[in-house]
């Protein structure tokens, strides 16, 4: 996708999201003499989100093409690895150690990058222990 | 100021260094990431072991980051970037410590220069902000967000919508001035607010780990060839060529202290614009040409560091992300920025002050040598490696802090809305920036306007107000004609 579509796909989604704030907002309840309450910098930056939004829609920006556009993709370990930190933290609500999801976050980013199994497995326990070490003993965090 | 003495002092310093210079040597990880994997340490140490400890990673990152660039031409950090040709040229024709030899003692020169001015007005500025009420502090908080909308690189637009997300971002929870909880959602989560220290571990961190798992990269950092070299190279000839352009170092430092001090500008910034406009200076093909842009650009970086303290001390507003990070070990540890911090902690202060030049004094050629002897090593180390560890790092980061679990939650979306702004080419720093400085500005709005009876005309009646605000059009139609100089320029260079 090339810059000036990505700014077409930004602005809208910028304006969309500043009718968004504004239609959001105004359920939110003024001070009693009729002055703007908690609504009123929320529907500011909805207004400068529509500004901006709008002018990045319709004006074509000279900028460089961002660092990482024309590389090689992969969607589904992204979404795979982005499934996997949204997960993790279910493991300390049902009383399991951090720790659990934490390995099997460092381990699987690292194979996801092709790292050797036993490269993985050798990081993984690493920083395990650095981690255990410095927050678990160190600085008492419950782990 | 005898803690920093102390072993536990020495020892932050010693080992901040050290994290510092590895980090920024490896390409890809930048002194602001360095700065932000620290923090869940940070938080549980005592300030004046912590702070010594950020400000040796961020002067030695920032430096280290010339490593990368040196050897491999790959920058280490955005900052190295902007003088990246010169400095790998300079590498190629006379060696790779040379190079990082100018790097690191014009780090350092300038670095000193940023921590004098930073301790000659930081006083001052304290001193004079105690007569600001909340007027005042509304239009320094419209100046620090026009600044970083103007700071944010080739796209003002782009830097406004990130700086807009920022303090939406900042709105969430129950309102400060009204006790009203808004963006919820009926999350007893986010009634306290989103935490913008896990934010700036998700946007600057996790987007990192996305980016690399997104791509597919394999390998090493960085493939680079060996070099030898002595400590002439590295200290003698450097040392010279300071020498012969003390002018150059004296005024590419004050290029850096004063965009340092911008809110949202920062240490890359710094030495994109100093390292610019030596590039323009240069009429005359001069033997040392190249070598006159690194130290503009090094010198004009590291003063950057120190000077972004000035309004974070005096004012509590950051000067980049680091001190953005910096406010937030103040906040956690019940310390309020400002002019009373200068009454009430004086030995904080000049302990702040005196790291600043032990780590420009002894850590920056210190561990500058070291890192250039050891940078064939650090460089290759497997990107696989680092992300896994990086990844870890993210995640008991975000939990540690608030002990929350939903904190990685929080850590993780950020992460992936940072991944989808970098590659549509948003600024992430003007965020973190909207975050820390929406608060302020909402509330001192709310609490002058209630104040005056919403008599509007209040906020142009007081002088220093009124500076202020004439200082944001100043900038705001600087600004406007800087970018369009820079326009015309670009067009003109470009081939038909």
């Amino acid at each position: 996708m090339n810059l000036a579509t990505t700014n077409r796909i930004s602005g809208m989604i910028a304006l969309s999201l500043g009718i968004a704030i504004w239609l959001y907002t105004g359920s939110f309840p003024e001070l009693e003499d009729g002055h703007p309450g908690p609504a009123l910098f929320p529907r500011l930056i909805a207004l400068l989100f529509m500004f901006s939004g709008g002018l990045l829609f319709f004006i074509r920006e000279k900028q460089q093409e961002s660092a990482g556009s024309g590389k090689s993709m992969d969607w589904i370990r992204w979404g795979g690895l982005l499934l996997l930190y949204l997960l993790i933290p279910f493991l300390p609500q049902n009383n399991a150690s951090i720790l659990i999801g934490i390995g099997l976050a460092v381990f699987l980013t690292s194979l996801m990058l092709k790292t050797r199994l036993w490269v993985a497995g050798v990081t993984t326990a690493g920083t395990l222990l650095a981690i255990y070490w410095i927050f678990g003993i160190l600085l008492g965090v419950p782990l | 100021m005898t803690q920093i003495f102390s072993w536990e002092g020495l020892a932050a310093l010693m080992l901040g260094g050290l994290y510092g210079a590895v980090f920024g040597a490896i390409p890809g990880l930048t002194a602001t990431l360095a700065v932000a994997l620290f923090i869940p340490v940070a938080f549980f140490l005592d300030p004046m072991i912590a702070l010594p400890a950020i400000i040796a990673i961020s002067s030695v990152a920032i430096y280290a980051g010339d490593v990368g660039a040196t050897i491999a031409k790959i920058p280490g950090t955005p900052a190295s970037a902007a003088y990246l040709e010169e400095l790998y040229n300079i590498g190629q024709r006379k060696g790779a410590l040379y190079g990082l030899g100018i790097s690191a003692l014009g780090s350092s020169a300038g670095g000193i220069l940023g921590t004098i001015l930073l301790a000659a007005s930081a006083t001052g500025i304290a001193a004079l902000t105690k007569q600001f009420s909340s007027f005042e502090y509304f239009w320094i908080a419209i100046l620090g967000l026009t600044a970083g909308v103007f700071a944010s690189g080739d796209s003002p637009l782009k830097g406004l919508i990130s700086l807009l997300i920022g303090l939406l971002m900042a709105t969430v929870g129950v309102d400060q001035t009204l006790g009203y909880p808004r963006f919820n959602f009926g999350s007893a989560n986010l009634l306290g607010g989103l935490d913008y220290i896990v934010a700036m571990i998700g946007l600057f961190g996790f987007s990192e780990v996305l980016e690399n798992v997104y791509q597919r990269v394999e390998g090493k950092a960085a493939d680079i060839k060996e070099d030898e070299g002595s400590v002439q190279l590295f200290f003698r000839e450097p040392l010279w060529l300071i020498w012969k352009r003390k002018w150059l170092v004296i005024r590419s430092s004050l290029v850096g202290v004063f965009v340092g001090f911008l809110p949202g500008a920062g240490a890359d910034i710094g030495a994109w614009v100093s390292s610019s406009l030596q590039k323009m200076r240069m009429n005359t093909r001069e033997e040392d040409t190249e070598d006159q842009v690194v130290l503009s650009g090094t010198s004009s970086n590291n003063a950057a560091v120190a000077s972004a303290w000035i309004p974070a001390l005096a004012l509590g507003l950051p000067g980049d992300t680091v001190t953005a990070i910096v406010l937030g070990v103040f906040m956690m540890k019940g310390i309020t920025p400002g002019p009373l911090l200068f009454d009430q902690q004086p030995e904080l202060i000049w302990s702040l002050y005196l790291t600043f030049f032990i780590a420009n004094v002894l850590l920056l050629p210190f561990y500058g040598y070291l890192t250039a002897r050891m940078a064939s090593f650090i460089t290759r180390m497997p990107v696989s490696v680092l992300m896994g560890i990086i990844a870890g790092v993210c995640i008991i980061g975000a939990y540690a802090i608030n002990n929350n679990p939903f904190d990685i939650w929080v850590m993780a979306i950020t992460g992936v809305m940072a991944f989808v702004l970098r590659r549509g080419g948003f600024p992430l720093a003007q965020i973190v920036l909207g975050m820390v400085l929406g608060p302020i500005l909402e509330q001192n709005f709310m609490v002058s306007a209630i104040k005056s009876r919403w008599d509007l005309t209040a906020f142009f009646d007081r002088p220093i107000a009124l500076l202020f605000m004439l200082l944001t059009i100043l900038l705001i139609v600087g600004g406007i004609m800087a970018r369009r100089k820079f326009l015309s320029a670009s067009s003109e260079n470009q081939p038909e």
